[in-house]
This record gives C-alpha cells, structure tokens and sequence, in this order.
C-alpha cells in the first residue's frame, strides 16, 4: 500500500508539473487567438461598414438643430452617398446623390428629437461591393410627445462600394415585411 | 456582502450563473420579448403591454388562423404582432369591412371596431400568411397588414 502510495505521489508530481506548463501556454496560446480574433474583426470591413451606418444614422438624425446645422448635416451626407446613388423607397424611386440630398434637405420631422438607427445589420461583403440587409427605426426622443416611441420601422437593403477608399451607399432598397 | 452571498458565496455564485445561463438560453431560443407599440392590435392588446413569443410554437405544427404572431423585419429587434387570418393558398379580401377568406365570410370575435375596409381579393402562395391587426376602426392606409412568408414568423404570442 505505502509503494503504490508513494509511485502514485511521484506520479502526481510529473503531472502537476505538466499542468504548471501547459496552463500558462494555453493561455497565452487563449490570449493570442482571441486577439487575433478582434483584430480581424475590428479592422475587417463588415465592421468598417457596421460603424459607417452608425454615424451616418447619426447625421441623419435631427435633434432640435438650427438651420445651420441642417445644412451642416446634409453637407456631410454627402459624403455618405455615390453620386448615381439610386433610392427605392415605398414605390418612389430617387436617383442621383443631389435629388437625394435636396429631398433630405426639405424633410420636415414630425417631432423636432427623432433619432434614426439602424438595426439587425448583417453585411456581405464582396471584393469592392457590399450587401447590407437592416431594419431602418427612427424612434422619438422627446419624452414630453405623446406619440410612440417608434415613430417608423421599416426593413431594406442597402448596397454599397469603396469610392475612393470609403464605403459609399449605390442603391437602398426598402422591402415591405407584410405585402399587400 | 453577508447579505448578498449568503453563507457560501461559491454556491450563490454558481446559482446565480445558472440563473443568467437559464435566462439567457431561454430568451435566447425559447421566448422572445415583446413590448406592444401603437393601436394596431387594440382592443385585444393595449398600447406599452409586454409579451412573449414563443419561438417553438411552431416548431412541430403549422401556424394556424386566429393566432397572435410575431413578425421579424430584417431581425428581431423590431417585429410586428398581427394575427393570422388567411392562410396559404387561400384567397383573402376586404369587402366594406368584413374579411372574406374564399369568398366566404370569416367570423373574428377579437375584432370590435371596424370600419368599411376594402382590399381587392390576394391569394396567397405556398408558405405565406395574411396577418392583420384587430383593430379595424383605423384607416386602411394607417394600418400595417399583408402577407409575409412562414420564415418570418417568429413565434406566436403566449397570452
């Protein structure tokens, strides 16, 4: 009994010394792989085009803003938009960036605090185009309005290319979820 | 801390991550939750009411008519609760408020306001749906109605 007792403490020994290793390589091994995960993920070009939408979203969201702002705010969706940039909304069909801009330009929000967001995005990504299927929510900020707080709901797709190194919207496309 | 992790924190610990974990995984696969916006679905529900949809309601038979479904948009972050009243295959109509379903009047006791809808006749195809709010005292061009195939239906609303 004490030999078995004694081989079986000798052999804990070499395994726990094995253990001391091992734990510390895989965790690096565990840190490095995860990293690299992240890496990827956040210089990959779905995320590039994930964060894209995020601020144009913001931009178009209009809180309250002087007329200054509203033009400072078109001004920079310019840069959101290809200039043959064809918009297919509810059976109205815009094309070119200069109509859609001069449409967003006139837009009068029902509530002064709306903010629009895109949500469920899921990117596609090919060579120098991209898919991106979300549901566009504008919901309303202003707590002392009685209406709901998702003004609108609506899903669609949006296409995109890389114009001169930046993702830039080429079609939108909204889709009825219930047909009639 | 005594009051927070009890007698032994280990076994607090581990109860509550089976809590987070069962929580998590039934939110995630079995219910999904619901909180009603606007007047569509009144009088049967009230405007801010919170829900669930049962994702494994259909899991083993076929949505049927008179249920209360969720409907996905591009997720699930936004759906719509409608019911169901036509189903595939069947031809679905408006005709001064009453809804014909083959030509034949379809009785709807959760409907009590209505006002004369007209809708020219849809007929539905393999797979899809017609899903309609219960409130029929809005105007048609209000109200958000239509078909939509079965994949978007997420679950149907457990009460």
């Amino acid at each position: 009994m004490r030999v078995s007792a004694s081989r079986s403490v000798a052999g804990n020994g070499r395994g726990s010394a094995v253990t001391r290793l091992l734990i510390p390589v895989c965790g690096v091994l565990l840190v490095l792989l995860v990293g690299a995960w992240a890496y990827r993920w956040w210089t990959g070009e779905q995320h590039i085009i994930k964060e894209r939408l995020n601020s144009l979203a913001a931009i178009l969201s209009p809180s309250g803003d002087s007329e200054f702002s509203t033009i400072s705010r078109i001004g920079q969706l310019r840069g959101y938009f290809a200039p043959d940039v064809r918009v297919h909304i509810g059976g109205d069909e815009v094309i070119s960036r200069d109509a859609v801009l001069a449409l967003l330009a006139k837009w009068q929000p029902p509530s002064k605090s709306l903010k629009v967001e895109f949500v469920d995005v899921s990117v596609t990504v090919e060579e120098d185009t991209a898919l991106a299927s979300l549901t566009a929510k504008i919901s309303n900020t202003d707590a002392s309005a009685a209406e709901d707080p998702i003004a609108d709901a609506r899903e669609g797709v949006l296409t995109l290319r890389k114009l001169n190194g930046e993702w830039v919207i080429s079609s939108v496309e909204s889709t009825d979820t219930l047909q009639k | 801390m005594r009051i927070l992790f009890g007698t032994n924190p280990r076994a607090t610990c581990a109860r509550a991550l089976t809590i987070i974990a069962v929580a998590s995984i039934v939110l995630r696969f079995v219910l999904l939750p619901v909180r009603l916006q606007g007047i569509s679905m009144l009088p049967t529900y009230e405007d801010g009411e919170i829900n669930f949809a049962n994702r494994l309601a259909y899991a083993f038979k076929m949505p049927k008519r008179g249920d209360v479904v969720a409907i996905r948009m591009a997720g699930e972050s936004v759906v719509y609760v409608k019911r169901i009243i036509g189903l595939p295959h069947e031809e679905v109509r408006f005709a001064r408020g009453t809804v014909l379903i083959n030509g034949e009047p379809l009785a709807e006791p959760t409907v009590r306001y209505k006002i004369g809808w007209n809708m020219n006749p849809m007929k539905l195809g393999d797979d899809e749906y017609f899903m309609v709010g219960d409130n029929r005292s809005m105007d048609i061009f209000n109200h958000d109605f239509g078909k939509a195939m079965r994949e978007k239906i997420v679950g149907k609303l457990i009460y």
